[in-house]
């Protein structure tokens, strides 16, 4: 059962690890903040591979003869590597400081140079846990808001609720400042003011969800975008909403688990609804806050009433395992339990 | 207790079981579960996911699957364990592999056609007919994230020299930038560079070599080389999925790709046929639609993921049998990713669904013939190679009527001549064909107890004859005691005749002079057996390509009329 998590004093780890060994900088116990660096890995800029034999044209039985260097040296920029002597005297040489790191059939390859390859951390926490050679795992607790989509950016900053009427006339052109925040807009998000928005060159861009068409957009634009809900023209549930009302002004996270995939809004610091130590996992049951995935109720919150244990057969003639919701207006549906979206939340009156 | 094989399969989205025992002398399937896939995180609840599983089978046969406490142990320990456990995958992100070869033709391409049956996505070709300096060549295959390299080309005694060059790269690449997951490297060229290759990179398991698929110039074969690739794909996903390793050991098994061991028993079909005709088995799953076809004992296959984007989003609206409006219908799709179990509960959701999986048979089929012009699929001709049977499957929860699927099928596939359309409901392919190196009778006995649901016999008429105007009579014989019946097919048409209540019905075709229903030539009938099955004898004039209006409206009622005539 998919479910999204929207609580506040939510423990939140993340994982922050190099693609390849390196050194751990960080010790267990430490605080971090947004940006340090918690590993890095020393690797050469550049390689520089040198056919000795072809390009100094020199017989592969004299090559020893040639090479002025070994494998393993170290190498100043302009030391000669290799060098055929004769009427013309044609030298290589080190075009950078750096290593020759092999040297065979007649091929001289050089490491130049050196690049950190860091990895640092995308919230403020404490450093949990090491991954020796790797990384670490930084955790905080605060308030989480899920969301289903992201376009694999991650962004900090103030939050905003962002109250503003784009069909309003009088309003236009007075966008507020956004620059560095993480704005939230509940309004329908169009491609126009999709633009507006990103011209104010916001560090996050929130919202319920996103139209079809601005999916390109979203994937191509350089501000971290989040849609909770997913696509379409929905709203945001009142539990996502309650927290997010609680972020206003204060400075949060966005983290992305990729494009495409889901991602969510952290902030640090307890407050507000907290959660039991080792809590349950979610799971269905008589009483739990759904999200309805499914048109014509699209995004709409519900409470799930009934599991019957018989399948049912639907409109469309599939037979599926069904729950019973009551929606917030109300009125009673069935619905495949496939289409429901479980919310891990506390209910919000 | 009775001798047992397991299957399982972690599939994308779902894990399956099979437990398999003999009845009777003969095998057949005991029971089958499945729980949702997990194989984020630190492997626990993997761990977690497989005991659910094992614990949901071990209910359904008397065997032996887990310790007294409910927990996974070593299949060795366990008194009344499976005589062995197939287990094949295809969660997880598709493999990034880099090919290098010596020409596009006679290595490049080959080697794409290797690659697709081991759920690998190319994200470098190393041309080395391209002549790119050593230097330009060591900074691709350094800056691409490569997790298997392949190494092809070259005939056995051929040119060494630029080959050579690649082989130092490779030593470098793998030893200068270790990485968390270590690549594998795959070597299956010019053989007297195997043992240089060996020596040179030095990469101990994680290098891996067969012979040369270029078995003579301008002929390959593929299969010399799936042994070291399904070391090559354990050994990855070992490292990539926390949990596998420790799961393996305890079931004494290896890991094989899903489409690889559906393809084992594909190929099996074919050489075991007879008919002359390939097996084709097209299998959708929420997010990707895998083709393998096997003919002339030849094994084709990719798993292909159809790109959300305008041009495929209006492409599978032209297909739908009720009109939607765009937005409606992009909003459909883009959420149906996000939410891959997701089961439309309205007609117009279903509408959607089945014109999107019109879209991404098309378009997994000419991939396809992208990748293996053998295959002979052309988007608007169809099928123009033979193959029967056509096999459908679909991972999860059935998402369609059997006459609904068929539909789907027929008009993405467009199949020519007679075929038979079956449907895999069990996902039965995959799971023999990780069990048949253990105990080749099982797939063989398992397929003998008719466990492929009969959709329907098909037969196409192609013809030059103009829309509306008589094509193909035919005359219907459903045993001594009953009445013949006739029916004459117009152009354009589409006809079922019901076979449901009879074990098997005879029909003589007789198709118009400029008609051919794959008999051999235009104008040449004669008869046609049809087994019973779910839908019945389809018999589909419409022509090829399929000849749809072009207003929204008429072409979403000619759709909805042709669904309608195989059941509604």
């Amino acid at each position: 059962m998919k479910k999204v998590i929207i609580r506040s004093g939510q423990p939140v780890f993340r994982q922050v690890r190099l693609p390849q060994p390196g050194t751990v900088l960080v010790r267990t116990g430490q605080n971090v903040e947004v940006g340090d660096v918690v590993a890095e890995a020393v690797i050469p800029e550049k390689f520089q591979v040198f056919d000795v034999v072809n390009h100094l044209r020199i017989q592969p039985g004299r090559l020893e003869q040639s090479l002025k260097r070994l494998n393993g040296e170290e190498v100043r920029k302009g030391d000669v590597i290799a060098q055929k002597t004769g009427m013309i005297t044609r030298i290589f040489r080190a075009s950078q400081d750096g290593r020759i790191v092999s040297l065979r059939e007649g091929r001289v390859t050089l490491a130049m140079g050196e690049q950190k390859l860091q990895v640092r951390s995308p919230i403020s926490g404490t450093v949990v846990e090491l991954i020796p050679g790797f990384g670490a795992v930084v955790g905080l607790t605060g308030s989480l808001v899920q969301g289903v989509w992201s376009n694999g950016l991650s962004a900090s900053g103030s939050f905003t609720l962002l109250n503003f009427d784009f069909t309003d006339p009088q309003q236009r052109g007075r966008l507020p400042e956004l620059e560095g925040k993480i704005v939230y807009s509940g309004a329908v998000i169009t491609l126009e003011r999709f633009r507006l928005l990103t011209a104010k060159n916001p560090a996050g861009i929130v919202l319920p969800s996103l139209v079809p068409s601005l999916v390109r957009e979203a994937l191509r634009c350089s501000t971290a975008v989040m849609s909770l809900n997913g696509f379409g023209d929905q709203e945001a549930d009142p539990s996502s909403m309650g927290l997010m009302a609680a972020m206003q002004d204060h400075e949060i996270f966005l983290l992305s688990d990729g494009a495409g995939l889901s991602a969510e809004l952290i902030m640090p610091g307890e407050g507000g609804q907290s959660s039991d130590l080792f809590e349950e996992e979610g799971i269905l049951g008589v009483g739990s806050l759904v999200r309805l995935l499914g048109e014509p109720y699209l995004g709409n919150t519900a409470k799930v009433l009934e599991l019957p244990e018989e399948m049912e057969r639907f409109a469309s003639g599939l037979t599926a395992k069904a729950a019973i919701v009551e929606r917030q207006d109300g009125t009673l549906i069935h619905v495949p339990v496939a289409n429901l979206l479980l919310l891990d939340s506390i209910p919000t009156d | 207790m009775p001798k047992t094989y397991l299957s399982l399969d972690i599939g994308k989205s779902q894990t399956q079981a099979w437990l398999f025992t003999q009845q009777k002398g003969a095998w057949a399937l005991r029971g089958r579960a499945s729980v949702p896939t997990v194989i984020e995180g630190d492997g626990s609840q993997f761990k977690r996911g497989i005991q659910q599983l094992l614990s949901q089978i071990q209910r359904k046969g008397e065997v032996n699957l887990l310790d007294d406490r409910g927990h996974l142990t070593s299949f060795r320990r366990l008194e009344d364990a499976p005589a062995a456990v197939g287990l094949s995958l295809s969660a997880g992100k598709p493999i990034q592999a880099a090919l290098i070869g010596l020409s596009e033709a006679y290595s490049i391409a080959p080697l794409r056609r290797l690659v697709s049956l081991f759920n690998c996505e190319v994200v470098l070709e190393v041309n080395l007919q391209e002549n790119l300096n050593e230097t330009t060549q060591l900074e691709r295959l350094l800056t691409s994230d490569v997790e298997l390299y392949i190494i092809g080309g070259g005939a056995n005694g051929g040119a060494q020299n630029a080959l050579k060059a690649v082989i130092e790269n490779l030593r470098l690449v793998y030893h200068l930038l270790p990485r968390a997951i270590r690549p594998q490297i795959v070597f299956c060229g010019n053989q007297d560079l195997a043992k240089y290759a060996q020596s040179e990179i030095e990469a101990g398991l994680d290098m891996h070599f067969s012979s040369n698929i270029q078995i003579n110039p301008g002929q390959e074969d593929q299969s010399l080389a799936w042994k070291a690739m399904l070391a090559a794909f354990e050994r990855l996903r070992i490292q990539q999925i926390p949990g596998l390793g420790d799961l393996l050991s305890d079931l004494n098994a290896s890991v094989i790709p899903s489409d690889y061991s559906a393809g084992r028993i594909v190929r099996f079909l074919e050489r075991s046929g007879g008919n002359g005709k390939g097996v084709l088995l097209v299998r959708s799953d929420a997010d990707s639609v895998s083709v393998l076809a096997a003919r002339d004992q030849k094994l084709m296959g990719i798993c292909h993921r159809l790109e959300i984007n305008d041009a495929s989003l209006e492409a599978a609206r032209g297909l739908s049998n009720l009109v939607t409006d765009p937005t409606s219908f992009a909003t459909y799709v883009h959420n149906r990713r996000l939410f891959p179990d997701y089961v439309p509960a309205t007609l117009e959701d279903l509408s959607i669904e089945h014109a999107w999986e019109r879209e991404r048979i098309r378009e997994a089929l000419a991939s396809l013939q992208a990748l293996d012009p053998d295959f002979g699929y052309n988007l608007s001709q169809g099928l123009g190679n033979a193959y029967e049977p056509i096999i459908l499957s679909r991972t999860g929860t059935q998402l369609s009527a059997p006459h609904q699927g068929l539909m789907i099928a027929l008009d993405s596939i467009l199949p020519h001549g007679i075929t038979t359309f079956l449907q895999d409901e069990q996902q039965l392919l995959t799971a023999l064909g990780s069990l048949a190196p253990f105990e080749p009778l099982l797939p063989v006995q398992v397929m003998d107890g008719e466990v492929f649901t009969n959709l329907a016999t098909v037969i196409n008429v192609d013809t030059s004859v103009p829309e509306g105007q008589l094509a193909l009579q035919i005359e219907v014989n459903e045993g001594e005691k009953m009445t013949r019946l006739y029916h004459k097919i117009q152009t354009g048409e589409l006809k079922r005749i019901e076979t449901q209540g009879n074990e098997k019905t005879e029909l003589y075709l007789s198709p118009e002079e400029e008609s051919d229903v794959g008999m051999g030539m235009p104008g040449l009938g004669g008869w046609v057996t049809a087994l019973r099955s779910k839908v019945g004898v389809v018999v589909d004039g419409r022509g090829r390509p399929l000849n749809l209006p072009s207003g929204e409206d008429s072409r979403a009622k000619t759709l909805h009329d042709w669904l309608w005539e195989l059941g509604g």
